[in-house]
C-alpha cells in the first residue's frame, strides 16, 4: 500500500517537472469572431484541418475550452465546443493542435464510466492511460477482415435461437420505447461475463439517473469489470452527443487492434472480442441534426443533414471480424435505434436497417402481453448469423422459426371457429408452449447447452403434457435438474458443441426421468 | 373325473324318486284294504299287481321315452351351467392373484422411483447449494477486492489532491515573487532569452 | 459580395491594396501602421457588437444611408481618413461582413510589396532598443523580410513576450509557462504509486 508521505509527492512532483517542455513553439492562431448554441465561428486558422482538435483560452479564467473543426471555409472555421460552451466569449484565441480528434483508450478504462472525452465520470479517481485512439478511424479493409463464424451468445433464448448473431456483426435493436430494447443489450453484456468479450456501452441523451441505474446493473451481476461505459447525457451538448460513439468505438477498437499484452494484434497475439451497444442511435442523430443545423449545413429529408447516412454507415462498418493474420479481433455492434409509434419507415430507421446485418424487432403488444422479450419473431432476422450459431442450437431450433410463423397464422384463424382436427389442435398446443418457452426474465442469462436442452424439450413433445402456464417453471427446474444430476452431461454438450449420437439418447433419458418428477401446479384457477 | 361321477349320482337318485312316486298309489290301495284281511294285507293282490305293473311299464316306457331325456338334459344344462361357475371363480381368483402380484411389484417400484426421486432432488439441491456457496464466496472475495481497491483509490485521490495543491501553492508563490520582485531590467532579459529560444514564426 | 470566388478574392485585393496604398502615400509606414490598427480595431469591434453590427442591416438602409452613418461614426472616432473612406465604400455596398479578408490581403500585401512583415509584440515592461534589434533580427530571419513591430504594453502580464506574425503566434509570456508547469506538476505518475505500493 502506498503510504502518503512528503517524500512521494516530492519525488512525483520533482519527476513531473523534469519531463516539463520548456520550449515555445510558434502556433496558428485564429480568435473567436461568433459563438452561440456550442458553435464557435473563428477567424484565421487557415491550416486546420477538417475535425481537427481546437484548443480555444478564455479570456477570462485561462481555461482551455477544446473544440472540434467541423466547417472549413475560405476564412472562418466553424467549430463546436466539446466542453465548457459558457467560457468562451468573442475575441478569444484559439489555437490548432496539429490532432485530430482523439480519446484515451486502454484497459485502464474497463469498469469505468467516462464522458466522451474519456474523463472518468465515476468518482474512482482519474484513470492514466498510456494509448489514445482517434475517434474518427477509417473501417477495415476486404483484405483484414474474414466472415463472421463465431457465435456471439446473448443467453437470451429467443435470440440465440431464432436470430443468432455472430462475432464482427451488426444487428439493430429497434423498437418504440419501454420495449425492453436496452434490457436486451444488458442482458447481452451480463451474459459475456466469464467468456473474455469486452463490453463497450455507448449510452446518448439519456437521463443521468438512467446511466447510473444501469451502471449499478451491471455491477451488481458482475459485468462492470469487463465494460466501458462512455455517456453522454441529455444534458451534454449535441457535439459530445454526436461524438459519443465514436469515442466508443474508438475505446473498443483498442481491444480488437491489440492483444491482452498490450501489443498491437497479429497472427500470434489474439486480438480479444468486442460488444459494444450505441444506445440509442435515433439520439445522436438527433444531435447531429442540431448540430449541423446550426453550423448551417443545409437540411435535408427530415431536416437532418445530407450525410446522416454516411454517419452511421461509417460507424457501423467498424465492427469487424478480422482475419486470424491480424489476431483475429472482432467488434459486435448492437446499434439501437427508437421507432415513434411502431414506424420503421422513418428516415432514420430505415437508413440503419439497410445497414446493419438484421434487426431484432420489438413490439409494444407482445410487451404488455408478458411476452417478454417482446420480440417480434416474424419481422426480426440476423442475415449472416446462421453460420456462426452453435451447432447444437442450430440443429434444434432449425425449424422453430417456421414453426412458430404457422402457429401464429392458425392462432388467428382458430380464433373464429372452434371444430379443429386432431393435428391441427396439436400444432396450436405445441405452438403456445414453444411462445411460451420463449418467455425469460430480465438478467437470467442462458448458456447455450441449457438452450439446446430447452428447444430440445420442446420438439420431443414434453412441454405439450403440461398446462402452458407450468412451462416456464418446467423450464427452470429442469436446467437445476440437469445441473445437478446430469452436469456430466452439459459438460459433454458444451464440449462437443452439438447433440451427437451419444448424447442424445441420454438427453432423452434425462428429460423422461425429469418429466415423471415434475409436478404440474394443480388446475384451479 | 369328479365331474362323472357327480352326473351318475344325480342318474341313480332320480330313478328312485320315480319308483317311490309310481309307488305311493300302491301303498294307498294296500292301506285301504288292510282292514278286511289280515294276511292278505301284506300278501300282492294279483288282480291289483297285474294292470299296476302293466300301467307302471307302460308309464316307464312312456317316462323313458319322453320324460327322461327331458329331464337328462336338464340335469345336463344344470351341471354345465354349475361347472362353468365354478372355471370362472377359479379363473378370477387366478386373475386376482396376478393383479395383487402386480400391485405388489408397483408398488415396490413406486417406492424405489420415489427413492430415486428423492435421491435426485437431493443430489439437484445439493448442487444448487455448492452453486449458491461458491457463488457467495465469489461475490464475498470480490466484495472485498472492491473494497481494497476503493481504498487504494482514495489514497491515490488523495496524493493526487496534495500534489495538486502543492502545484498551485508553488506557481502561485513564484507567480507572485515574479510579479513583485524583478525589475524591469531582469523582464527584459527574460525576454531576450525567451525569443533566442522561441521557435520559428515558418515553421509549424 | 459576389458569389464567385475569385471574383471575390480580387474585390479583396483591390480595397487591401487601396487601402495599403493610399496609408503609404499619405504618410509612410507610420500612417499604415496606424491605418492597420485603427481598421483593426473597427473590425474587432464590428464583430463583437452586434448593434453596431445591426446599424447597417435591414432592407430599410439604403447604401448612401449606410454610408453616411459610417463615415460619421469614423470621424467621430477619429479614425484616419483613408480607413475612414474605404470602410464607407465597403458600408455602401453592403459588404462589411469581408472586413477580416481584407484585413488578411493586407497584411499580405505588406509582406509581398514592401517585403515588410508586422509583428505584434505584447510585453509587461516596454522594449528597449536592443530588445527590438534582437526581435527584428529574428523575424527577419524566420520569414526573410523587415519587420515592424507594433508594441503593446500590458501591466496585468507576468512577464515574458507574446509575439505574433504572419497568422503565427509565439507565446512566450510567463503566464502561460507557470499554467504548463502548473499542469505538468498536477499530472500524477501512477506507475511510481504502485511500484512503492
Amino acid at each position: 500500500m502506498a503510504e502518503i508521505t512528503a517524500k512521494s509527492i516530492d519525488e512525483s512532483l520533482r519527476k513531473q517537472l523534469s519531463d516539463l517542455e520548456t520550449s515555445v513553439k510558434s502556433q496558428d492562431v485564429g480568435t473567436v469572431i461568433q459563438i452561440g448554441d456550442g458553435i464557435a465561428i473563428i477567424d484565421g486558422l487557415q491550416a486546420a484541418m477538417a475535425g481537427e482538435l481546437l484548443e480555444f483560452t478564455s479570456s477570462e479564467t485561462g481555461q482551455k475550452v477544446y473544440g472540434m473543426a467541423q466547417n472549413l471555409d475560405e476564412d472562418t472555421v466553424g467549430a463546436v465546443l466539446l466542453s465548457d460552451v459558457t467560457a468562451i466569449r468573442e475575441n478569444d484565441t484559439v489555437k490548432t493542435t496539429g490532432r485530430l480528434m482523439e480519446v484515451p483508450v486502454g484497459p485502464e478504462l474497463l469498469g469505468r464510466v467516462v464522458d466522451v472525452l474519456g474523463r472518468p465520470i465515476d468518482g474512482k479517481g482519474p484513470i492514466h492511460t498510456t494509448h489514445t485512439r482517434p475517434v474518427e478511424f477509417k473501417a477495415p479493409g476486404i483484405i483484414q477482415r474474414q466472415g463472421v463464424n463465431q457465435p456471439m451468445q446473448t443467453g437470451i433464448l429467443a435470440i440465440d435461437s431464432m436470430i443468432p448473431i455472430g462475432r464482427g456483426q451488426r444487428e439493430l435493436i429497434i423498437g418504440d420505447r419501454q420495449t425492453g430494447k436496452t434490457a436486451i443489450a444488458v442482458d447481452a453484456m451480463i451474459n459475456q461475463r466469464d467468456n473474455g468479450v469486452i463490453c463497450v456501452y455507448v449510452a446518448i441523451g439519456q437521463k443521468v439517473s438512467t446511466i447510473a441505474g444501469l451502471v449499478e446493473t451491471l455491477e451488481r451481476h458482475g459485468a462492470m469489470d469487463h465494460t466501458i461505459v462512455v455517456a453522454a447525457p441529455a444534458s451534454a451538448a449535441a457535439p459530445l452527443q454526436y461524438l459519443a460513439p465514436m469515442a466508443g468505438a474508438a475505446m473498443g477498437e483498442y481491444f480488437i487492434y491489440n492483444g491482452k499484452d498490450g501489443k498491437p494484434a497479429g497472427k500470434d497475439n489474439p486480438g480479444r472480442d468486442v460488444l459494444i451497444t450505441y444506445d440509442d442511435l435515433s439520439k445522436q442523430a438527433v444531435a447531429y441534426r442540431q448540430m449541423s443545423l446550426t453550423l448551417r449545413r443545409p437540411p435535408g429529408r427530415e431536416a437532418y443533414p445530407g450525410d446522416i447516412f454516411y454517419l452511421h454507415s461509417r460507424l457501423l462498418e467498424r465492427a469487424v471480424k478480422l482475419s486470424d493474420e491480424y489476431g483475429g479481433g472482432s467488434m459486435t455492434a448492437l446499434p439501437i435505434i427508437e421507432t415513434q409509434a411502431g414506424d420503421i419507415a422513418a428516415y432514420i430507421p430505415t437508413n440503419v436497417i439497410s445497414i446493419t446485418d438484421g434487426q431484432i424487432f420489438l413490439v409494444t403488444d407482445m410487451f404488455y402481453q408478458g411476452q417478454r422479450p417482446a420480440i417480434d419473431v416474424g419481422t426480426s432476422v440476423s442475415r449472416v448469423g446462421g453460420a456462426a450459431q452453435t451447432n447444437a442450437v442450430h440443429k434444434v431450433s432449425g425449424s422453430l422459426r417456421l414453426d412458430l410463423a404457422a402457429y401464429r397464422e392458425l392462432r388467428a384463424f382458430s380464433q373464429f371457429g372452434s371444430d379443429l382436427d386432431a393435428a391441427t389442435q396439436q400444432q396450436l398446443t405445441r405452438g403456445e408452449r414453444m411462445t411460451e418457452l420463449l418467455k425469460q426474465g430480465r438478467y437470467q442469462p442462458m448458456s447455450f447447452m441449457q438452450e439446446t436442452v430447452a428447444i430440445y424439450a420442446g420438439n420431443k413433445g414434453y412441454l405439450d403434457k403440461i398446462p402452458a402456464k407450468d412451462v416456464v417453471r418446467f423450464r427452470n427446474e429442469l436446467f437445476d435438474f440437469m445441473n445437478g444430476s446430469y452436469a456430466d452431461l452439459m459438460e459433454d454438450i458444451h464440449k462437443e458443441q452439438k447433440l451427437t449420437d451419444s448424447i442424445i439418447p441420454r438427453l432423452d433419458e434425462a428429460l423422461e426421468k425429469f418429466s415423471k418428477q415434475f409436478a404440474p401446479s394443480s388446475d384451479k384457477e | 373325473m369328479e365331474h362323472k361321477n357327480n352326473k351318475a349320482l344325480f342318474g341313480t337318485g332320480m330313478i328312485s324318486a320315480a319308483i317311490s312316486t309310481l309307488g305311493f298309489p300302491a301303498f294307498a290301495f294296500a292301506a285301504g284294504e288292510s282292514s278286511s284281511t289280515g294276511i292278505a294285507t301284506i300278501l300282492p293282490n294279483v288282480e291289483e299287481t297285474v294292470p299296476m305293473l302293466i300301467a307302471f311299464i307302460l308309464l316307464w316306457i312312456i317316462l323313458a321315452k319322453y320324460g327322461w331325456p327331458a329331464f337328462s338334459n336338464v340335469i345336463k344344462k344344470r351341471n354345465e351351467t354349475i361347472t362353468n361357475s365354478l372355471k370362472q371363480a377359479e379363473e378370477s381368483r387366478q386373475e386376482s392373484e396376478r393383479v395383487l402380484a402386480e400391485y405388489k411389484k408397483e408398488l415396490a417400484d413406486a417406492r424405489s422411483e420415489a427413492a430415486e426421486i428423492v435421491a435426485e432432488a437431493k443430489k439437484t439441491g445439493e448442487a444448487t447449494r455448492a452453486q449458491i456457496t461458491a457463488q457467495a464466496q465469489k461475490e464475498s472475495e470480490e466484495m472485498i477486492k472492491k473494497a481494497k481497491a476503493a481504498i487504494e483509490q482514495e489514497k491515490r485521490n488523495a496524493i493526487e489532491e496534495l500534489q495538486g495543491s502543492v502545484a498551485d501553492i508553488s506557481c502561485d508563490v513564484a507567480s507572485k515573487l515574479i510579479d513583485q520582485d524583478l525589475s524591469d531590467d531582469e523582464h527584459r532579459k527574460i525576454i531576450e532569452r525567451y525569443v533566442k529560444e522561441a521557435g520559428s514564426f515558418h515553421a509549424n | 459580395m459576389p458569389t464567385n470566388r475569385h471574383i471575390a478574392k480580387a474585390e479583396v485585393d483591390v480595397y487591401a491594396g487601396t487601402l495599403l496604398d493610399a496609408l503609404n502615400n499619405n504618410g509612410g509606414m507610420d500612417a499604415v501602421l496606424e491605418g492597420r490598427e485603427q481598421y483593426h480595431d473597427v473590425m474587432m469591434f464590428y464583430i463583437s457588437h452586434d448593434a453596431f453590427k445591426a446599424l447597417f442591416q435591414g432592407a430599410d438602409k439604403t447604401p448612401d444611408m449606410r454610408k453616411k452613418r459610417m463615415e460619421e461614426v469614423m470621424s467621430n472616432a477619429h479614425v484616419r481618413p483613408e480607413v475612414s473612406t474605404i470602410l464607407g465604400v465597403l458600408a455602401e455596398k453592403d459588404s462589411l461582413a469581408a472586413m477580416p479578408r481584407i484585413y488578411r490581403a493586407f497584411n499580405s500585401l505588406l509582406a509581398s510589396k514592401f517585403n515588410t512583415y508586422i509583428v505584434d509584440v505584447t510585453t509587461r515592461v516596454p522594449l528597449d532598443d536592443h530588445l527590438r534589434e534582437i526581435i527584428k533580427n529574428k523575424v527577419s530571419a524566420d520569414l526573410g523580410g523587415n519587420a515592424i513591430l507594433y508594441e503593446t504594453v500590458d501591466p496585468h502580464m507576468l512577464g515574458g513576450i507574446i509575439m505574433s506574425a504572419n497568422d503565427k503566434r509565439i507565446d512566450a509570456s510567463l503566464d502561460t509557462m507557470l499554467n504548463q508547469a502548473r499542469s505538468a506538476l498536477k499530472k500524477t505518475n501512477d506507475m511510481e504509486v504502485n511500484a512503492r505500493g
